[in-house]
């Protein structure tokens, strides 16, 4: 037993005398955040960033973007046309750009050799954030929820990106477009308004208050049906849909198709399903980005088809 | 008769005592080995192909002229932290699952037993919906996920006892409710995230790629302490195994050795999920591997499940790092892709002397 004794005393100070040269070692290694990345190359993270970069003209400077700025350009170049500033170029030139990963498991080694002066990335997105900050990289975090945050970020970037003639000229035809649209919808009446059950990706899956889509929805002349819940993004019952009796009810592409919505028990009464005013729209349309336009555009036209 | 007392005479103990010893320093010095050559095989694996001896170079900083400055970067402030941290998770994780499966004397425990998992889930889950900032370098998440482990800990242990003596039953149940109980808050707190709800998801799957060096400052002393202490008390945990009366018989403070162990094995659990989420299956399974492997005497199986738990997790990471790089793949999706076969194989060749 004596034996045993002496090699267990043996085992525990071999491992204090690990833990002290490891960290040891790990002092020598740690110089904190004093990386100096001079090149002019940038990364997104945030897919609505990489849209204003390509919007303003920019995208050349882009060096490495997400997965999610990649899904966007899957969608083609008809979700594109028409788009404001230079974001035309986007489906066939982002998916030259280095993909990093996911904004919840990035690639840091790339981001790291790619050398970047400047990271976007989701305010949300924390994880992200603080080890890029640990990498000593500056990160520029943007969340924009309504139509104005995305003007005002269009703004940022073109100043950050020496772009700024160009950022005032996408927001002014964003501006101009909304100006045009709203003009068109001035003779209608509160009662006139369709109301719109707008679903995600799952039966009853909507948006509520505080979010960009609810805001375009009211812009584009329509009434959400889940305005008033207390949450961004709810989960109403089929029950409750069914009751509100929707005039219309608009999908997201990777959402249901329209023949499965037409199908649901009860749905066969709902006056979007009987007149047939159900439409799937383009998911990249309805978030924070420059194709906001094209997605208040689109929903304008599905309200009021007989004003366009 | 005859040939018995012949056998017995020829019997030498001490001889037997040191080939038995030095067949345990030998396997320790293989898997220090097996460890070495992984935590340098691994820093070579990545995107950015870095050949050895430029690796050589940049960890002792001979002539800084000759490679590109990101490579220092690359190497020295996101790889080895990276494989560092793999490697004390993965023994954190390991030495945890042995100590409670020996604890509850149950082949089905693991690190995550007291509901602990769920109480880190619910604590990162939180500082994600809150969006906390970082503080001194370390991220709120990690913050967060580590007070509720212990929280959670103290909880199922103050629940759980009942004046002398606390069952192990107790607690086991205890941890059930009390886990479920926090699984039914991050259920809430996914449903009313937003957007953030894939940054959630991804950290319950468990991950190591936002490791760093202040990490692993803030788990290093935890882990290695940790760890150190549970091995000082390895030969208590067969008394255990025995079960709770003989242990008590033997002269083993039963109570007070459980509260330690409890104490410790959260411990460093807590220091392991806080830093990289919920790596599932290593704790479950890398201890039953040893078992089968060395034996069931914690003295060697502690060791030996804490080298092999390190080696395991940083080539596993690798994996997850390169499967379909650039894309992460989350690291508990691998642990039992590969785990789980290979223990089915062990279980199969070595059922009939299975330790338990």
């Amino acid at each position: 037993m004596k034996i045993g004794k002496k090699s267990y005393l043996l085992m525990v100070i071999a491992i204090f005398c690990g833990g002290i040269i490891s960290s040891f070692v790990i002092s020598q290694f740690y110089h904190g955040n004093d990386n100096n990345f001079k090149n002019e190359h940038i990364i997104s993270i945030a897919a609505a960033c990489t849209e204003i970069i390509y919007a303003i003209g920019a995208g050349e400077k882009l060096v490495g973007v997400d997965q999610s700025s990649l899904n966007y350009a899957l969608a083609g170049e008809v979700a594109f046309q028409d788009a404001p500033g230079k974001l035309g170029d986007y489906p066939k030139d982002v998916p030259n750009k280095t993909n990093v990963g996911t904004t919840s498991a990035l690639n840091l080694e790339l981001v790291a050799s790619l050398e970047p002066s400047l990271v976007f990335s989701w305010e949300w997105a924390t994880t992200a954030n603080t080890a890029l900050e640990n990498l000593g990289l500056e990160v520029i975090k943007i969340n924009p929820q309504s139509i104005a945050g995305v003007l005002n970020l269009t703004k940022t970037i073109g100043g950050l990106l020496g772009k700024s003639t160009e950022a005032e000229g996408v927001c002014s035809e964003i501006e101009n477009r909304i100006i045009n649209l709203t003009s068109k919808l001035e003779n209608i009446t509160e009662a006139e308004k369709p109301l719109v059950y707008y679903e995600l990706a799952a039966l009853g899956k909507t948006i509520g208050p505080g979010t960009i889509t609810n805001e375009m929805i009211s812009a584009a002349g329509g009434v959400n049906l889940a305005e008033n819940e207390s949450l961004r993004y709810p989960t109403l019952t089929s029950e409750y849909i069914v009751a509100k009796n929707p005039d219309i009810i608009v999908v997201v592409s990777y959402g249901a198709s329209i023949a499965e919505i037409k199908s649901r028990a009860g749905w066969g009464n709902i006056s979007a399903v009987l007149n047939d005013r159900i439409y799937q729209i383009e998911s990249g349309w309805a978030t924070a980005s420059p194709r906001l336009v094209l997605g208040l555009e689109q929903l304008s036209k599905w309200f009021y088809p007989a004003l366009w | 008769m005859n040939s018995k007392v012949k056998y017995l005479n020829q019997l030498n103990l001490n001889e037997l005592y040191a080939k038995k010893r030095f067949k345990r320093l030998l396997t320790f010095l293989i898997l220090i080995i097996c460890l070495f050559l992984t935590l340098f095989f691994t820093l070579m694996v990545g995107p950015v192909n870095i050949p050895p001896h430029i690796i050589l170079q940049i960890l002792f900083n001979i002539s800084p002229e000759s490679w590109p400055p990101g490579y220092a970067t690359i190497v020295l402030d996101i790889r080895l932290p990276r494989i560092l941290l793999g490697g004390l998770v993965g023994s954190a994780l390991a030495v945890a699952g042995t100590t409670m499966q020996a604890m509850f004397r149950n082949p089905m425990a693991s690190p995550y037993i007291l509901g602990i998992s769920s109480g880190a889930a619910f604590g990162a889950a939180l500082a994600f919906v809150l969006g906390l900032n970082a503080l001194l370098g370390i991220s709120g998440v990690t913050m967060l996920a580590f007070l509720f482990t212990l929280l959670t800990t103290y909880l199922v242990y103050t629940i759980a006892k009942g004046g002398e003596r606390t069952s192990v039953e107790t607690l086991l149940l205890t941890g059930i409710a009390v886990g479920a109980f926090f699984s039914a808050l991050v259920s809430l707190l996914m449903y009313i995230s937003g957007e953030k709800l894939s940054t959630i998801w991804f950290w319950l799957m468990g991950g190591l790629w936002a490791s760093d060096w202040n990490k692993l400052l803030f788990i290093t002393p935890l882990i290695i302490l940790g760890i150190a202490a549970l091995f000082l008390v390895s030969r208590h945990l067969n008394l255990l195994l025995m079960g709770e009366e003989t242990a008590l018989n033997l002269g083993l403070e039963v109570e007070t050795f459980k509260k330690i162990i409890i104490v410790l094995a959260s411990l460093i659990t807590a220091a392991a999920v806080s830093v990289c989420g919920i790596i599932g299956f290593i704790g479950l399974i890398i201890p039953h591997i040893m078992r089968l492997l060395v034996g069931p005497d914690h003295r060697i199986l502690l060791p030996s499940s804490c080298l092999v738990g390190a080696i395991f997790l940083v080539w596993v990471d690798t994996l997850a790092r390169t499967i379909i790089a650039p894309i992460e793949l989350p690291v508990g999706i691998i642990t039992a892709l590969f785990g789980a076969p290979f223990f089915l194989y062990l279980l199969r060749k070595k059922k009939k002397i299975m330790g338990w």
